[in-house]
Order: structure tokens, then sequence, then C-alpha cells
């Protein structure tokens, strides 16, 4: 049973803040991402968890424990790096038992439990190589069998896919979460890719300028970001000034583009913040939830600027009414609009949602 | 055809290189005389005729090779981690200096040492010229400079979170040190070793200045006997440290890999 809570922790490096009083708690088994681009304070918020970096105020604990000021090695973390860090003069088998050899677990059970976890990472047959012998992929699922041997109570994983091209990447997310879920380890794990954090987490924590400003699960964060943020950073959004018509807590709202008045949508559903009438705000929408040639719901005429095939869909660029350019999507066996055709761009109510206008969008 | 030019050039620089080193240990064997050519009598009589005196100059010269280079290489793995990783202040400017020596002339570095004994012995009357303390002393000078540039050129592609993923997995920085540092740099550290262990060896100046009476190394001795006679006993005694030499690469070949260890040079 492990309980990992971060209570008002605070790094500064200089004058430059990395880490703003950021709180989190992880329940036992539950798999936590920080997302964010670089510089915006993950990759220190997860150092601090592991001990290599000492945080300014704050506690960390684990299961109750005051964890804050022990070193690293006494922390029981198995952590997996960017740059696999495997030790490059031993072999696989060396490696994954280092762990285990530092607690003088006995021979037979460490050859046994090294066994095992390169079983659970599919790599028993390579087990006499080098890392060098290895390709990034098998390096990178030694070092995660290397860190889960030691039964760590938290697994600290630092951009473990970003050394990795593509395909491996999606295959590595796999075998991570296949990893994670059969030991039901306490995961943090750190990422500036939103498909990764969607499809490994439990729950996501957006992370910007050393904030965590939204943690929720994947679908929330997906379907209901609480800022411009959140929404442009995990996947593609469509944006819309509008201003407040109406504000009804059950049926939902309706608002009426600036740019084009005349032309209102309904917005349903739960929305991340309240909106009062009369307030200008965003309105978003994802390119997937819109129905090119729909007259159902929320409609709005569009030109068709530009049609790109991407395999799996078609994008669809569109300059909507009111000079809003609008990316949507039709999926093979839809119709596939051509360019400069005008066509009715619909969308459900409920697939859409509202945002506070960030303070460079007022001005 | 490129091909066949670039081979034989390859082996024309080969011979350059190799022949004098060659016609010495072949003309050590010559029974006919130091200078005859082609040689036409193979004997060991050079061998057998060595003079005492230059088995107790190499004795010497190993007993100081041997020390100068274990102190060099205990020295310069820490010193050259400091510079690697270290964040104080200057640090640029201590590694500079830390390297200078090699940029100094043998000779200069020799008359400066030299003074300092003298100096040494007037503040402390403890003589360093002509003991093997000095020629140590002396030696150091370039041999660390040299070992601290040999773990630092194995360090340039060092990655520290090697070290924090065994701090991670429990281990203490003791640990961390012996367990994973020094292995990870022991191509560096073995070749600074043996390369501090021949540059010892083969050097004169420095020698020439700090050593004399019975701390006298085999270069030394060489290079004064050669002034009065220059016969096969000393073509013997080259033929020796090139012996030593050779025996040194091959242990630098066999636990790092001599192509590995200048390809990895910055």
């Amino acid at each position: 049973m492990t309980h990992l809570v971060l209570d008002k922790v605070h790094k500064r490096y200089g004058e430059a803040v990395a880490v703003r009083e950021v709180s989190l708690q992880l329940t036992d088994g539950e798999f936590v991402t920080l997302l964010g681009p670089s510089g915006c304070g993950k990759t220190t918020c997860l150092r601090m968890v592991a001990g290599f970096v000492k945080p300014d105020a704050g506690t960390i604990t684990i299961d109750g424990v005051d964890i804050t000021n022990k070193p690293p090695y006494e922390r029981d973390m198995g952590m997996v790096f960017q740059s696999y860090a495997l030790f490059p003069h031993k072999t696989v088998a060396a490696n994954v038992a280092f762990g285990l050899k530092i607690r003088r677990v006995s021979t037979a059970e460490s050859d046994q439990r090294t066994k095992e976890a390169l079983n659970l990472v599919q790599l028993e047959h390579l087990a006499d190589r080098y890392p060098s012998q290895l390709s990034g992929g098998q390096r990178q699922r030694v070092a995660l069998a290397r860190a889960v041997v030691i039964r760590p109570k938290v697994l600290l994983l630092d951009e473990p896919l970003g050394a990795l091209d593509l395909k491996l990447r999606e295959e590595l997310q796999i075998e991570i979460k296949r990893v994670q879920s059969t030991l039901g380890i306490t995961t943090l794990f750190v990422t500036h890719d939103q498909g990764e954090a969607l499809g490994l987490s439990d729950r996501i924590a957006v992370m910007r300028d050393g904030n965590i400003i939204q943690i929720d699960t994947p679908t929330k964060i997906y379907e209901r970001p609480n800022s411009t943020y959140a929404a442009n950073f995990v996947g593609r959004t469509n944006l819309a000034q509008v201003m407040v018509r109406k504000a009804d807590p059950q049926a939902g709202y309706l608002v009426e583009m600036v740019d084009q008045p005349g032309v209102t949508f309904e917005v349903a559903g739960d929305q991340p913040q309240q909106f009062l009438v009369g307030e200008r705000c965003s309105l978003a929408a994802r390119p997937e939830h819109f129905d090119i040639g729909s007259t159902d719901g929320n409609t709005v005429e569009a030109v068709v600027t530009d049609v790109n095939y991407r395999g799996s869909i078609w994008n669809v660029e569109l300059l909507a009414k009111g000079n809003w350019p609008v990316s949507a999507q039709v999926r093979p066996g839809g119709r596939v609009p051509t360019k400069s055709e005008t066509v009715s761009l619909g969308w459900h109510p409920s697939r859409s949602f509202l945002l506070k206008l960030s303070d460079d969008e007022k001005i | 055809m490129g091909n066949v030019v670039l081979r034989a050039v390859l082996i024309g620089a080969f011979l350059f290189l190799l022949a004098p080193i060659a016609m010495v240990v072949v003309s050590s064997f010559n029974g006919v005389g130091v200078f005859a050519f082609p040689p036409q009598q193979f004997t060991t009589r050079w061998y057998r005729e060595i003079d005492p005196g230059y088995y107790s100059a190499l004795y010497v010269s190993l007993v100081v090779a041997t020390v100068t280079s274990i102190i060099a290489t205990i020295v310069s793995v820490p010193a050259a981690l400091a510079l690697a990783r270290g964040g104080f202040p200057g640090r640029n400017l201590l590694s500079s200096l830390c390297l200078s020596p090699l940029m100094v002339p043998a000779l200069v570095t020799g008359v400066a040492l030299f003074q300092f004994s003298l100096l040494f012995w007037d503040v402390f009357k403890v003589t360093l010229g002509g003991t093997i303390t000095g020629l140590v002393i002396g030696h150091l000078t370039f041999a660390i400079p040299f070992g601290v540039r040999a773990v630092l050129a194995s360090h340039t592609r060092y990655d520290l979170s090697i070290e924090e993923a065994a701090e991670s997995l429990g281990a203490r920085p003791l640990q961390t040190f012996f367990q994973v540092t020094l292995p990870i740099l022991k191509p560096g550290i073995v070749s600074g070793a043996v390369f501090s262990f021949l540059i010892s060896l083969d050097e004169v100046p420095i020698a020439l200045f700090m050593g004399g009476g019975s701390a006298t190394t085999l270069p030394v001795k060489i290079f004064t006997a050669i002034e009065i006679s220059f016969g096969g006993d000393i073509l013997a005694v080259s033929s020796i440290i090139v012996a030593i030499s050779v025996v040194a690469m091959l242990i630098l070949d066999r636990f790092v890999g001599l192509e590995r260890l200048f390809m990895s040079k910055q």
C-alpha cells in the first residue's frame, strides 16, 4: 500500500522558480503523469521525489513517512531515465541484479527475481548480452526490469520513451502499462507527449510554469480542459471568441459569436468553470467532434480551405462565419468535401465547451 | 589503384617509423660490430656484457616509473572528476593550469625542479636532488596532467544519470563510486597509468637535473655513456627498453584496446 504525497513542494534555482508549491497525491497502484512542455517543472518534481533535488520548502511523504530529506539510496524508488542509464560494463542480468546485490539479497533469490523481471519484459534470452549490443527499445526494457526488480515503493519514469522512434514508442507504452498494472505499482511518469499521457495514465497533471494547472482523468482532461493552455496542450482545439447570452444550470449556455453577431450556439454538459451572462469567453471544440454537412445541433456555414489525407482520417481546414478557422475531420466512408466548397458545419452542444479567456486573450 | 597507392604509403610510413627501432634491436645481436650492415654473425654477447650499472639504473627507472604512475593515477582520478563535474569558480582556469606542464619544455621544468630542490634544502634541510623521491616529484609534474587528461577524455561521454540510477537502486555514494564510476572510467585510468609509466621510463631532461648518483635512471645512464663510447651493450640495453615498452603496450591493448584508446582521445 503505497501512498505518495507531495505537499506544497517548492523549488527555486536562483531567481527562477522551477516548482511553485505543488501538491499532489498518488494512491496505491495509481499511474499519474506530469505533462507539460520543457521547463514547466515536471522533471524537477520527479527528481525531488527521487531525492536528486532537494526542495526549498514543502514535504514529500510515502505512507505518512516524511522522506523529504532522505538521500536517494534510502528511498526505495525505481527510476527509469530517458538516456536508459544502464551500466555499460555489466551484462543485462547484472544490470537487473544490481539493486538486489546492493540489498544483499541471496544469490539464489537474486537469480530467481532477475529471471522473473527479465521474463516480465520478455528479454530473458538476452540476459548475457551487454547494453551496447541491444537496441534502444531493448535497453529501456532492461532499465524497466532493473527498476521494478527491487520492488520499489514508487516507480519513477522520466521521459522513458523520449529517445525512441515512433513505432517503438508505441510498443513500449503498451509494455510499460502492462508491467505497471501487472505489478500494481504506484507510478509517477513525466512526459511532454500528450499521446503517452492520455494512453497510460489514471490521472494527468498538466503543468505550466511550475504549477499544476489541472489534474484529472485523461478523458476529463481531453474533453473538459479548464484552460486554453490545457486545451491546446492536449490535442487540437478550435477556439472562437463568444459572449454568454444565457446561462442555465440545467440546460447549459447560449453563446453568441463576438465577430458575427446573431450567430448563436448552445453549449451543454458540465463545464469546469462558471460563466456569467454577458461574459466574454472562448468556445472550444475538438476537430473530431465536428460533423461536416450536418444540420443537427449547432451549425455554422463554412468554406473549405484545405483537405489533407492522413491515412486513418481526412483533415479538413475550414473558415467558418465570423472569420473562425476550424480544423475538422472526416472518417473513411464519410463524404470528403472539396476545396472552396461551402458546407454546413455541425456539432452536438455537449461536444463543445467553454474556456475562460487568458490574460493575453483579453487584450 | 588508389588502394594500392594508399597501402604503399602506409607501409612506407610504418617503415620510416619502425626501421630505426628495428635496426637497434637487430644490431644488438650483431657479432661483427655495431655499425656493420648488413648484420653478419648472431651473438648474445652484448647482452652478457651489459655493465651491472645499467641494471641498477634500470631498477631505478622502473621504481621511479612505477611509483610515479601509481601516485599520478591516485591523484588524477579525483582531480579529473572535480574538473569535469565541479561547479566551483575558476574551474576552467584550474583545468588549463593543471594541463599546462605538458606545454612547458621538459628542460625548463628540469631547471625549475633543480631550483626547487635547492630551495627545499635551504628551508627544510632535506635533499631531493639525486634521490628517487626527487625523481618521482619531477616526473609527477607531467604524469599527473597526463593522467588527468586521460581520465577527462574518457569522461566526456559519461552519462551522469548512470550514477543516479545506481543511487536510486540503493547504492551509497562510495558503492556507486567503486561499482559504477570507476569501472566505467577504467579505460581512461588504465591508459593514463600506462602512459605515465612509459613517459617516466624514457624521460631524460628532468631525470638529468633531479637524478644523479644512486638515482641515475637508465636513459640518463645511456645518455652519458654514449658521450664516452657507443657500443653493442648500449644497443642491448636499448632493446630491453623496447621490450618493456612493447609489453606495457600489450597490457594496455589487452585491458583497454589501443584503438579504442586513441579513438576516445579528444
